[in-house]
């Protein structure tokens, strides 16, 4: 801008020569200040950078640019630009406020691996180690023999609790029975014999001795099954045996039988002292009996039976008897209202009794319900720790599934993010390596390629020196087929021998080699399908030639006369050929040389094998011969070319030979 | 001229001279013995067995064969060549090839 400034301001000197102009130089320089300010303002119009900047360096300008040009386009544009700006960056803002956390957000791809492998066994089984419960192989052991140990018991308590019982029963037996015997000797006291009594007794009380053994054995068998299910309750391992409750059910039930069982005895006991006191009640009415018969008749034997009595003694007896017979119903009624406060006691008694038993009983189903009533709470309980065990250990096992799931959670965000981490690491070192890895195999790999070229190549000389020694034996067959032709030709013609086999042969061998190619494309024609004659056949010719062409030498290109021919006949047998030695750089006088010494040339050459120069000089030769030795000079021309072509091949062998031998 | 090549008697250029004179002996060897055998026919048929129209006869032979192969050797650049019958055109007359002498080229 400074410079287009710059650039701008020169116009004003080119503008100020007209004060040159010399007479009115007041003029001019007003006209000048009015070009230079016209041209300011002009430009300012075109370029409002340039205006503003007058502007700010010049501030009285403003008043003049506004008043001639109106509001500054400037300040216009500025303002549109600004409110533009505002537009835009009311529109824009917002966006690039919301962008960056957008490119923020998509940082590391969470790489959705595999959704870690956790498995929560593991960590449940750290989290359970409870109570170290024994084995169940230990507690089925440790409850079988229990169970084992309790059937034993339980059995033999039964057991012995039955022969209890059946001894007690016996005995309850022998008491009825020393009862009812009693009571019949009692009532029938004439024909009593005391003795049953007495034996009926013993058997009684031996039966009360042997079941009280009994039962004290049956006892102690309870008492040891009990033992055992204390036993096998204290012990935790068997403690939830349901046999335990069973037995001591057992227990209960049998102890609660000896107990009935002894009620029973006590029972028919009772009722057996109820006897006796009869029985004692009768001897003592009986002893007082005799005592008073005593007393009245101390003389008399009142057990003498067959002793007549006398009249005194029979009216004291009936005295006695009347007074007795008073006396007895006075005791009779007497003993009747004795009887009724007797049999009030015996009430009150029996009611003692069965009171006592009540109560015995009583108690004993108090202790059977009191024991029914632990086993049942037992049960009860045993069932409820059951209950409450399964239930803790649901709720453990919620707990430590609930615990184990967070902690796997917890492992498996962890492992996520280490997972991550140790991906980073290992891409870094893995691209590390990799590119390590990649240069190496790419060293190992050029130089690998080196090697291979350096073989192959080596190789490929192999093959192509190999190929090129056959080349040039082939060539030189070539060129030995060139100059002998067919060996075995009988004349001329059939000695000619057509190139094509062996030039195909070649070009086969050497397929690829433009420069073969290209030589033996260019063999020619007569060559390839007719075959050139033998260097020695071209040589027999050129004596033939030799000699007609002497013969006809003097005979111009048209012919001439027979006359002219035989001349020119007669002229060469006087014109002999002397041997001459010509020089290989004499220089040969076109103008000035005849037809003899052409072909004396000629034949000097042909006799060196210098067909190249015979074939050079020959061409010199004018009139007859010349158009004799065309055919000659054509043929040779093709034999020598294809001779050429040949000694190339061969060079050419020759030189890749030595190329590929290392 | 090149398939001709199985042609026995590829006459070379060198031969041209030697081809021309044997051409001349024979042509006037047929000349003179054709004017010889007119001669014969004429001397004993209108002549009474005179004996100068066989001389007569051989001398226009010979003269004939000398003209012939004049004019052969004086024109180095004629060809020479057969009429080769060569079955029969659209009109009915036979047709001829002709096939020049072999040349070598």
């Amino acid at each position: 801008r400074q410079q287009s400034n710059q650039a701008a301001a020169p116009p004003k000197p080119p503008v100020q020569p007209p004060k040159k102009s010399g007479g009115g130089k007041g003029l001019a320089l007003v006209g000048a200040t009015v070009v230079g300010a016209g041209g300011v303002v002009g430009y300012a119009y075109v370029d409002p950078e340039f205006r503003h900047k007058v502007e700010s360096t010049v501030p009285p300008v403003k008043q003049v640019f506004d008043a001639v040009l109106g509001e500054s386009s400037l300040q216009k544009t500025k303002q549109q630009i600004g409110d533009l700006k505002d537009a835009v960056v009311n529109a824009v803002p917002k966006k690039k406020e919301v962008l960056p956390p957008l490119e923020l957000a998509p940082l590391p791809p969470v790489l959705p691996r595999e959704p870690t492998h956790v498995d929560p066994v593991d960590v449940r089984k750290d989290v359970t180690p409870m109570i170290p419960k024994p084995s169940p192989d230990v507690v089925f052991a440790k409850n079988q023999q229990l169970e084992e140990k309790l059937k034993i018991a339980i059995h033999s308590a039964e057991g012995k609790v039955r022969l209890a019982t059946e001894a007690k029963l016996k005995t309850i037996n022998a008491i009825n029975e020393h009862a009812s015997i009693l009571k019949q000797t009692v009532d029938d006291a004439k024909h009593a014999n005391w003795e049953n009594v007495t034996s009926a007794l013993q058997r009684a009380e031996a039966e009360a001795r042997v079941d009280s053994g009994q039962e004290v054995d049956g006892r102690n068998y309870i008492d040891n099954l009990r033992k055992i299910v204390n036993d096998g309750k204290r012990d935790s391992t068997t403690a939830t045996n349901p046999l335990l409750l069973n037995a001591q059910e057992t227990a209960n039930k049998l102890s609660h039988q000896l107990d009935e069982i002894n009620a029973l005895v006590n029972k028919s006991r009772q009722e057996s002292a109820v006897l006796n006191q009869y029985k004692d009640l009768i001897e003592k009415s009986r002893q007082q009996f005799a005592l008073e018969m005593k007393s009245i008749l101390p003389n008399v034997d009142i057990h003498a039976k067959d002793k007549n009595l006398n009249e005194d003694e029979l009216n004291a007896l009936i005295a006695h008897a009347h007074l007795k017979v008073d006396q007895l119903r006075c005791q009779l009624s007497d003993q009747q209202v004795r009887e009724e406060l007797h049999i009030s006691k015996a009430l009150e008694e029996q009611r003692l009794a069965d009171e006592r038993i009540a109560s015995e009983k009583l108690s004993i189903e108090m202790s059977r319900v009191g024991r029914q009533n632990e086993l049942e709470i037992e049960r009860a309980l045993v069932e409820s720790r059951s209950s409450w065990e399964g239930e803790l250990e649901n709720q453990l096992k919620r707990t430590a599934s609930a615990h184990s799931e967070h902690l796997e959670q917890v492992i498996r965000t962890q492992r996520q993010l280490f997972e991550i981490e140790q991906n980073q690491k290992v891409e870094e070192a893995v691209l590390q390596e990799r590119n390590l890895h990649s240069k190496q195999v790419g060293a190992a790999l050029s130089r690998l390629e080196g090697i291979e070229e350096a073989l192959g190549s080596r190789v490929a000389l192999d093959n192509e020196n190999r190929r090129a020694k056959q080349f040039w034996i082939a060539c030189h067959n070539l060129i030995d087929t060139l100059k002998h032709g067919n060996k075995a030709g009988n004349n001329i013609d059939e000695r000619r021998l057509p190139l094509n086999e062996s030039l195909n042969l070649l070009k086969e061998v050497n397929p690829e080699d433009e420069f073969v190619n290209a030589i033996i494309d260019s063999f020619p024609k007569q060559a390839t399908t007719v075959g050139t004659y033998t260097e020695q056949d071209l040589k027999n010719r050129f004596e033939q030639l030799y000699k007609i062409g002497r013969k006809t030498a003097s005979i111009d290109e048209n012919g001439g006369t027979l006359g002219a021919y035989f001349w020119s006949y007669v002229k060469s047998l006087f014109l002999v050929d002397m041997p001459q030695q010509y020089g290989n750089l004499d220089a040969i006088d076109v103008n000035n040389t005849d037809n003899y010494e052409i072909l004396s040339r000629a034949k000097q050459y042909v006799h060196n094998g210098d067909l190249d120069k015979a074939i050079r000089v020959v061409q010199l030769l004018k009139g007859q011969p010349a158009h004799l030795a065309r055919d000659w000079i054509v043929d040779t021309r093709s034999y020598l070319e294809s001779r050429l072509l040949a000694q190339l091949l061969v060079a050419h062998a020759a030189v890749s030979s030595i190329r590929s031998t290392y | 001229m090149a398939p001709g090549a199985s042609a026995p008697a590829a006459s070379r250029s060198e031969d041209e001279v030697g081809q021309k004179i044997d051409r001349c002996f024979a042509d006037s060897l047929l000349k003179v013995t054709g004017g010889v055998a007119i001669g014969i026919v004429a001397s004993v048929a209108f002549f009474k067995s005179r004996s100068w129209p066989i001389w007569f006869g051989s001398g226009v032979g010979l003269g004939t064969g000398w003209s012939n192969c004049r004019h052969d050797f004086a024109s180095p650049y004629v060809l020479h060549g057969k009429r080769v019958p060569a079955g029969q055109d659209s009109q009915g007359k036979p047709a001829y090839n002709i096939i020049t002498e072999q040349h070598k080229q």
